[in-house]
């Protein structure tokens, strides 16, 4: 016998403060919300921060982390093929060189150092910032743009056009 | 030649192949269980993104036995390294010294193309021999009652353990239980484990099935609610409403997506009516926080 009695629904919501904003069925996953489901979850962040740290800690010092199996084994670089050691460089201040090996160094740098900050916040700020990138993120859809964008790019890069890939 | 260099590139191109396969695996299952933008993500992370994503949902997806297999592939050139790596080091200083006083590094490609090639090529074909995943599955049983099962888990509002309990109704949808009580309950098993687009796909699956099944319509409503989709959210919670009119949790629901939406006037008229209907959670916490007199 299935579902006699459907569980009572109707589960006590804890409220969120957030300004609702542009939703549509249609760009449903544009301006879904991705950044802030994964800033919701404490250990998906720190995971994510951690590891992104020690990857890019890794480039700078010059050894090889995280490997693109796609790029090794095709040897066609995937569109963030290159950010590691980018962001590296970013770091360390030297900034052309960064943006030659890959545009999208500053913007991942940021995004990485901003997962960082919020890893180590307090629970109920951490929840905060999580709405407010929520919103942003179900205004702007600024997350797709920026893979899309960065799509964008790799084709750009694949066809010549923005010249040769630097050797990753 | 030496020995070792073959083997460690051997080994290398099997892990390198293995965890290109693995990638791809996995991203398919993120596409479809996270969403179009957490696989693009995925991929343009060259699968790092993936990988912690695997780890994180392993329980859920049941992808812990890949995600072992995954990590293994990435520790193990580590692992080969380690263990050769002196080996390999002699062999090589004993390959120079040998190809100084012989001459030439032609030949030495040349055998080595060969037997990388022919290791490759035969590593493939024992691959393809493998058995079917899943071939020797046990079939479920059917005489198990698995909705009881799933039911018994159901306490004080919600499951004492949601991930036996979308076990339970898995096998329970499995075996021909197919009705929008089994799938609407199997939602709120997804809903407890955060899962929410799942248990949309669920709640809607049973709305499909009964089409005035107002409970589904509330219970979809607070998952679009988790996602921060107050606009369909509110509709889910009117139309669940407009089904069953004295069903209080929908009111106080809704005048929390109208607190959401800035409609405070109407917050508090949804959250008066779920008080006359008995459910005075919502006006309680409305008014401790200055919201409604």
């Amino acid at each position: 016998m299935v579902g006699n009695e459907a569980p009572p629904p109707g589960q006590s919501l804890t409220p969120h403060k957030t300004r609702a904003s542009v939703s549509s069925r249609l760009a449903d996953w544009m301006f879904a919300p991705t950044l802030a489901l994964i800033m919701q979850n404490r250990w998906f962040l720190a995971l994510i921060a951690g590891l992104a740290i020690v990857q890019v800690g890794l480039a700078a010092a010059g050894w090889r982390g995280w490997q693109c199996p796609i790029h090794l084994i095709s040897g066609v670089p995937c569109p963030g093929c290159g950010l590691s050691r980018a962001m590296a460089l970013f770091i360390q201040g030297k900034w052309q060189t960064a943006i030659e090996v890959h545009a999208f160094a500053p913007i991942l740098a940021v995004a990485v150092g901003f997962l960082a900050i919020t890893a180590i916040m307090p629970r109920s700020l951490q929840h905060q910032a999580a709405r407010r990138v929520a919103a942003l993120e179900k205004r702007s859809g600024i997350v797709s743009v920026v893979v899309l964008a960065m799509f964008i790019y790799w084709g750009l890069r694949l066809s010549g056009v923005l010249g040769h890939m630097p050797v990753i | 030649m030496p020995t070792t260099t073959l083997i460690i590139t051997g080994v290398m191109s099997i892990i390198q192949i293995l965890g290109l396969i693995i990638l791809l695996v996995m991203l398919v299952k993120q596409f479809k269980h996270g969403g179009v933008l957490h696989g693009l993500i995925g991929l343009i992370t060259c699968g790092f993104y993936t990988f912690i994503w695997g780890w994180i949902k392993h329980k859920t997806f049941d992808l812990t036995k890949i995600m072992i297999f995954w990590t293994i592939l990435i520790v193990s050139p580590i692992v080969v390294f380690g263990v050769f790596g002196m080996a390999m080091v002699n062999e090589m200083m004993t390959l120079m010294t040998t190809l100084s006083e012989e001459g030439g590094f032609d030949k030495m490609m040349e055998g080595f193309d060969k037997k990388s090639s022919n290791l490759k090529s035969r590593k493939i074909k024992n691959i393809a021999k493998l058995p079917k995943k899943g071939s020797d599955k046990a079939p479920l049983a059917k005489d198990v009652d698995w909705s009881q099962k799933a039911m018994a888990l159901w306490k004080n509002g919600k499951y004492s353990d949601a991930n036996k309990a979308l076990e339970y109704w898995n096998n329970a949808i499995q075996t021909n239980h197919k009705s929008a009580e089994a799938y609407n309950n199997r939602g709120l098993a997804y809903y407890e484990l955060k899962l929410y687009r799942q248990a949309i796909k669920d709640y809607s699956q049973a709305i499909r099935m009964k089409s005035d099944y107002s409970v589904a319509y509330n219970n979809r409503g607070n998952a679009y609610y988790e996602m921060l989709k107050f606009e369909l959210a509110e509709a889910d919670f009117e139309k669940c409403i407009q089904l069953n009119p004295k069903y209080a949790p929908a009111f106080r629901n809704r005048g929390l997506v109208a607190f959401q939406m800035d409609k405070k006037v109407q917050a508090c008229v949804d959250f008066n009516e779920a008080c006359d209907l008995g459910d005075c959670e919502g006006l309680e916490w409305a008014k401790k926080n200055g919201l409604c007199k």
